[in-house]
């Protein structure tokens, strides 16, 4: 009657598992395949947005904090990133980790007052506090005299390799988020966060040191936000303030991830290929209306399946299961 | 096993309690009684850190000789101190055993996590019908009954509750009153914050009366009964 409580040693489902691995195992032998590269570009970007939508949902869709501000983390590894490879001649691995570690250094002292704050006012905060990221790096060499971040003339990185091996860092970046992101679900800490979401009051009480985990899952969620950042500005070649420090990013994290389902394994990988695919087709054709096409969609989803793709699959499958 | 000195407390600049002084004796259960806006709530919230100290000096809080005033909330666990705030307060999303389980949470309470489990199935024999139903979908008196079971799988010493009868059903209150009895015997000393005075004096065995943030009459719980003052205030005799 009793099921085993979470926690406990768990047993992977092993269809699930052999279905994760036989696609992992397909997605590494594409590229010997398909020498296209707008193919391989294309699902390159997929895997970026799974990984970006990811990070948003480990904090936001587990802990029901709003992060209106990650595209700050992303930023910042894109800038560290080009920094450490153009001026310190660091090579690129070593310098997106740094750049996620620099994230972190960002994210501790940033989350420990905000994620004080409830609701609407967290989402607030870390906006602006993205906002001003991006405002400081735009401004630094100007006020100060220097010539560090180059302001709004943006740093040109090393010309980048082939489409090939982006998509494969993607591809790794995308499993490992997934990974974490299956692990933390089924761990105490897991458990908190969601605890967190659904009565923060009580879950103090039951002894979770709530603004310990909330910390933890921002952090989590900066160090790979910040990786990220770095392999884009690899990818691009060339970065200014305006485009890595973008409210889009934020907004395109968000999208994707409330459409596939916040709190959910899958809800990012769906949303995100989702959103992806519908979106290079309709630019081909439309390339003036594709964006309100795009938005009617999004909103059709919404209403039709509030708590997303994902997220609204699993409450039909709870229900015709009727219990 | 509880010892409160001295407490002066409020929210803010704001005082509600002043100079409260009570003891919780081992294996027992102690009744905080007053009307509306007494400080009952405040009083417990204060002995869990819930609220802002007023005057710090000379208070003490003592929990079976150790001081426990500076503690924070969720550190109080970890001492054996469970708390069921008012109104239940449950996680609405997870499932009735995600619930109770979630009680378990800090380190100590696993080790007894399958027995506590048993002990509040047989306390709530309902709930085990219900293990996998999510906590919204739970009427009042049950969702009470999963707060009072998370808040014993943390294998609480001492248990405070916070007017465990608000909106139930009479009928259902004096199942919960008959629960907490049972847990009582069960060895876990129990601190009740409540306005249903008779039921609660019925199980307590001693009684504060408090009013305006003063306690202002404290005895023996059946004795009270029959006090002039709580006949007329309390039960309208």
């Amino acid at each position: 009657m009793i099921q085993t409580p979470p926690g406990r040693a768990f047993t992977l489902p092993r269809k699930a598992v052999l279905l994760a691995a036989a696609v992992f195992v397909t997605l590494i032998l594409v590229p010997a395949f398909c020498h296209q590269g707008y193919a391989l570009r294309l699902m390159g970007m997929i895997f970026m947005g799974i990984a970006l939508a990811s990070c948003w949902n480990i904090m936001s869709g587990y802990t029901g904090y709003i992060d209106f501000g990650p595209a700050a983390y992303f930023g910042i590894g894109a800038y560290a990133t080009a920094l450490l490879m153009v001026r310190g001649g660091v090579p690129f691995f070593l310098s997106i980790v740094l750049g996620g570690v620099v994230a972190v250094a960002f994210a501790v002292p940033v989350g420990l007052p905000t994620l004080r704050l409830r609701g609407a006012y967290f989402a607030i905060a870390t906006f602006a506090f993205a906002e001003a990221t991006r405002q400081a790096v735009l401004e630094w060499d100007r006020v100060l005299g220097v010539n560090f971040f180059q302001g709004s003339h943006g740093i040109t990185l090393p010309i980048g390799p082939t489409h090939q091996f982006f998509y494969y860092t993607f591809l790794v970046i995308m499993t490992v988020l997934f990974v974490i992101t299956y692990l933390v679900e089924r761990s105490r800490m897991g458990y908190a966060l969601k605890a967190i979401h659904e009565a923060e009051d009580a879950a103090e009480l039951i002894g979770v040191n709530t603004l310990k985990i909330k910390i933890y899952a921002y952090a989590i969620s900066a160090f790979f936000t910040a990786v990220i950042g770095g392999v884009d500005a690899y990818w691009l070649t060339y970065i200014t303030p305006n485009d890595v420090f973008s409210v889009h990013i934020t907004i395109k994290m968000v999208i994707m991830c409330l459409l596939g389902g916040m709190g959910t394994l899958l809800g990012p990988v769906v949303g995100a290929s989702f959103l992806t695919l519908i979106s290079e087709p309709l630019w081909a054709r439309f390339p003036y209306d594709y964006l309100i096409i795009i938005g009617v969609i999004i909103v059709l989803v919404i209403v039709a399946m509030p708590k997303g793709i994902v997220g609204t699959l699993l409450e039909w499958k709870v229900d015709s299961r009727g219990t | 096993m509880l010892e409160v000195k001295n407490l002066n407390a409020g929210y803010g600049p704001v005082q509600v309690l002043w100079d409260i002084s009570l003891e919780v004796g081992k294996g027992q259960v102690v009744t905080v009684m007053g009307p509306n806006g007494a400080g009952k709530s405040t009083l417990l919230k204060s002995i869990l850190n819930l609220t802002t100290r007023v005057k710090p000096k000379g208070e003490a809080i003592i929990l079976d000789g150790k001081d426990i005033t500076r503690l924070p909330p969720e550190m109080m666990v970890k001492e054996g101190v469970a708390f069921i705030p008012e109104g239940a307060r449950v996680f609405p999303e997870m499932s009735v055993l995600d619930n109770l389980l979630m009680g378990a949470y800090v380190p100590q309470a696993r080790p007894h996590r399958g027995e506590n489990l048993e002990k509040v199935f047989s306390l709530f024999p309902h709930l085990s019908e219900r293990v996998h139903q999510k906590a919204k979908t739970l009427s009042g008196g049950e969702r009470q009954a999963v707060a009072i079971g998370r808040a014993l799988m943390s294998h609480p010493k001492l248990l405070l509750m916070d007017e465990p009868s608000l909106g139930l059903h009479p009928l259902l209150v004096s199942h919960t009153f008959k629960a907490i009895e049972k847990i009582n015997r069960q060895g876990v000393t129990v601190l009740l914050a409540e306005q249903n005075v008779f039921f609660a004096l019925e199980i307590s065995h001693r009684a504060y009366v408090l009013e305006s943030g003063r306690i202002i009459l404290e005895g023996e719980g059946k004795a009270l009964l029959k006090e002039d003052y709580i006949k007329k205030a309390y039960l309208a005799m």
